[in-house]
């Protein structure tokens, strides 16, 4: 790809991209990193052609496939799951979170950081980018069932996290 | 515990907007991309080929190579040449065929 094209992509994409890296890691900088990494592989790609759609969907992909590194790199696995072994599809998380404070979007950033990351990155690009379920799967490298189950759970315990957080926004006003 | 409906989660998800991209990033894009050196390009730079030319490419490498060990396999020519080996026929068994006219 010549840089022209980089920067045709970037201008379209670059937004994507960073939101989906910045939701997934919580960090800026490290979603600066990752965004600037996604457009260098597809800057050394060979060129192919693809749709918009298509482009969104390859780039999305490469920044699933870094932020994902980045966290075993930091051990996240193990932190939220308790078990590197497990990618957490299955865990439901009971606790709602402390209703201290009215910060919906800090409540909604919290909760979205304690589900695990295989729940978070589908949460994100149904919620966040608007994908559609055969999206999600290309860029996870999953079925739909799949997707459809981790996307189950993950608005499920997101439900059980900011349920009093909804009863303290609703009681104040 | 109260448990949120969908619509409700849907306006709480809404609420946690993403911060505008740096202008940092463009930048770092470019000159990374741009300070590439020649070396680098060199041992990351990939070449498509199309399967039937690499076949056919692999084809004559192994082609020139079977040449190149053959050529060295060839037994040299003995200096001294003896007919020791070149004997006459013991028995001649003549045998006569028809032609079926």
């Amino acid at each position: 790809m010549i840089e022209h094209d980089l920067k045709k992509a970037f201008d379209q994409h670059k937004n994507a991209v960073y939101r989906f890296a910045w939701r997934l890691t919580h960090s800026p900088a490290v979603a600066e990193d990752i965004t600037q990494d996604v457009f260098l592989t597809l800057l050394r790609a060979p060129k192919t052609e693809r749709t918009p759609q298509m482009l969104r969907g390859y780039l999305l992909g490469i920044a699933r496939n870094l932020a994902l590194r980045y966290w075993r790199e930091e051990h996240r696995w193990a932190s939220l799951e308790g078990d590197a072994s497990n990618s957490g599809e299955d865990l439901l998380i009971t606790e709602p979170l402390s209703a201290d404070s009215l910060d919906a979007s800090h409540a909604v950033s919290t909760a979205i950081s304690v589900l695990p990351p295989l729940q978070r990155e589908v949460l994100i690009l149904s919620a966040y980018e608007g994908l559609s379920l055969k999206e999600i799967t290309a860029i996870t490298n999953t079925t739909v069932t799949t997707v459809k189950a981790r996307l189950f759970r993950a608005r499920e315990n997101m439900k059980r996290m900011l349920g009093p957080l909804r009863v303290t926004i609703r009681s104040a006003q | 515990m109260e448990l949120l409906t969908d619509t409700q989660l849907d306006e709480l998800l809404a609420q946690w907007r993403a911060p505008i991209v740096p202008e940092s990033i463009e930048h770092g894009i470019f000159s990374r991309a741009q300070n590439g050196s020649w070396l680098t390009l060199l041992f990351r730079r990939t070449i498509r080929v199309p399967v039937p030319v690499g076949i056919a490419a692999f084809a004559l490498w192994i082609a020139v190579i079977a040449i190149s060990f053959s050529r060295h396999s060839i037994a040299p020519l003995r200096n001294e040449v003896t007919l020791a080996d070149f004997q006459p026929v013991k028995e001649v068994t003549v045998k006569v065929i028809r032609s079926g006219i």
